[in-house]
């Protein structure tokens, strides 16, 4: 019987202590440590977060990509296609994925104003679709832009 | 103990797998096309999807092997297969990061970046990591298997936190391509090769834990059987 209750304790313990890790790193990476923010979250909050180094997710804004090979400078307009739109400049050679209308998160500072932000990472956001070659070239923004915004 | 490793039939068993996924791979790089937006990277997901599943089953195995050594089997197996398990899972854990990471540079533009799926799946591999060292660290047989198995459960907790890190938070990593009702994210002709990769890993990691508990049991054997031959003089 003794042993029993010992061994019933033991299973008790153990899925309170599952529940507890398992909770608290939910709220843990829910609430406190956004990956990236949406260009209108951190434009909101532009001035107190200038101070630190964030990332911000989103597209890139078809026409807006100007390339410097000589200067190694990169800027392009960061879109989140709902009219919130930032201009990002980055020093270094884009990813090969990069370009026009292509999902990224960038890594770096933003302005106070909100409106420039100073990139010291570029990354690019890819979606989950795989396509064979030839048959259909248009990825599905639409699965980017629910990646990247939510619904 | 019955069974012996080396038996005709299990070396065959696990040749055959050998040779299929080998062959698998080959197809995979020589006889598919490339991918239309990422040229031929995208070969990798053949032996980084199918880990990653591996490393979750690992995980299941290490689940009901904790809870079977925790209810009713402290002295016996149970818990010998989910050390192979934490073995196995850490191994094909490890395969996943280096191959996603490989994949990671050409896609993204960064080896590693610490968003919700990447930094879980290290938890993973560090969990696997800290269950194969508390073994080592608890000599009392019966101790082990309690605060192994109960870690055992733990490692579970973590697969599906993995598996949704990708829809619960904003990540870099894209959202899961595969069981999503039908949608036709991968072109078929991929697909089905995947399927199969999976499948073929798989097995292959179940193999993998089912010899190396049979080993393991065998160590057990010898250790107590020179224990009593010690004790003897």
């Amino acid at each position: 019987m003794q042993s029993q209750k010992k061994r019933n304790r033991w299973i008790v313990a153990a899925t309170i202590i599952a529940l507890t890790v398992v909770g608290m790193s939910l709220l843990q990476l829910s609430t406190n440590s956004v990956y990236f923010y949406v260009p209108h979250e951190a434009q909101a909050q532009a001035a107190s977060l200038s101070e630190q180094t964030i990332r911000i997710g989103g597209m890139v804004e078809g026409g807006s990509v100007h390339w410097q090979a000589q200067e190694l400078s990169l800027s392009f307009v960061l879109s989140d296609l709902k009219g919130h739109r930032l201009t990002v400049a980055y020093h270094g050679a884009p990813p090969d994925m990069f370009k026009e209308n292509s999902g990224v998160v960038v890594e770096g500072r933003i302005r106070a104003d909100g409106q420039q932000f100073a990139a010291q990472k570029l990354m690019v956001k890819h979606s989950e679709e795989y396509k064979a070659p030839g048959k259909d070239h248009s990825l599905d923004k639409g699965l980017l832009e629910k990646s990247l915004f939510g619904q | 103990m019955q069974q012996r490793i080396g038996q005709g039939w299990t070396q065959c068993l696990g040749l055959l797998l050998y040779v299929l996924l080998l062959s698998l791979w080959g197809y995979a790089l020589i006889g598919l096309g490339s991918e239309e937006h990422q040229g031929d990277v995208y070969r990798i997901i053949y032996m980084h999807v199918p880990a990653a599943f591996a490393a979750f089953m690992c995980s299941f195995v290490l689940f009901v092997a904790s809870i079977y050594g925790l209810k009713r089997n402290k002295h016996g197996q149970a818990v010998l297969y989910g050390r192979a398990a934490a073995e196995v899972g850490l191994a094909f854990t490890l395969i996943t990061l280096v191959t996603g990471s490989i994949w990671g540079k050409p896609t993204w533009g960064v080896w590693w970046t610490w968003d919700g799926r990447l930094t879980t799946t290290f938890i993973l591999l560090l969990l696997y990591g800290g269950y194969l060292f508390l073994w080592s660290a608890v000599s009392d047989p019966v101790l082990r298997t309690k605060v192994c198995s109960i870690l055992g459960l733990l490692i579970f907790a973590d697969v599906p936190i993995i598996y949704k890190s990708v829809t619960w938070w904003r990540t870099l990593h894209q959202p899961p391509s595969l069981f999503q009702g039908g949608q036709g994210l991968i072109a078929g002709e991929f697909l089905s090769l995947l399927l199969g990769g999976i499948a073929g890993v798989s097995l292959l990691a179940l193999w993998l834990i089912w010899q190396r508990g049979i080993n393991l049991g065998l160590q057990k054997e010898i250790d107590t059987q020179l224990i009593k031959k010690s004790l003897r003089y």
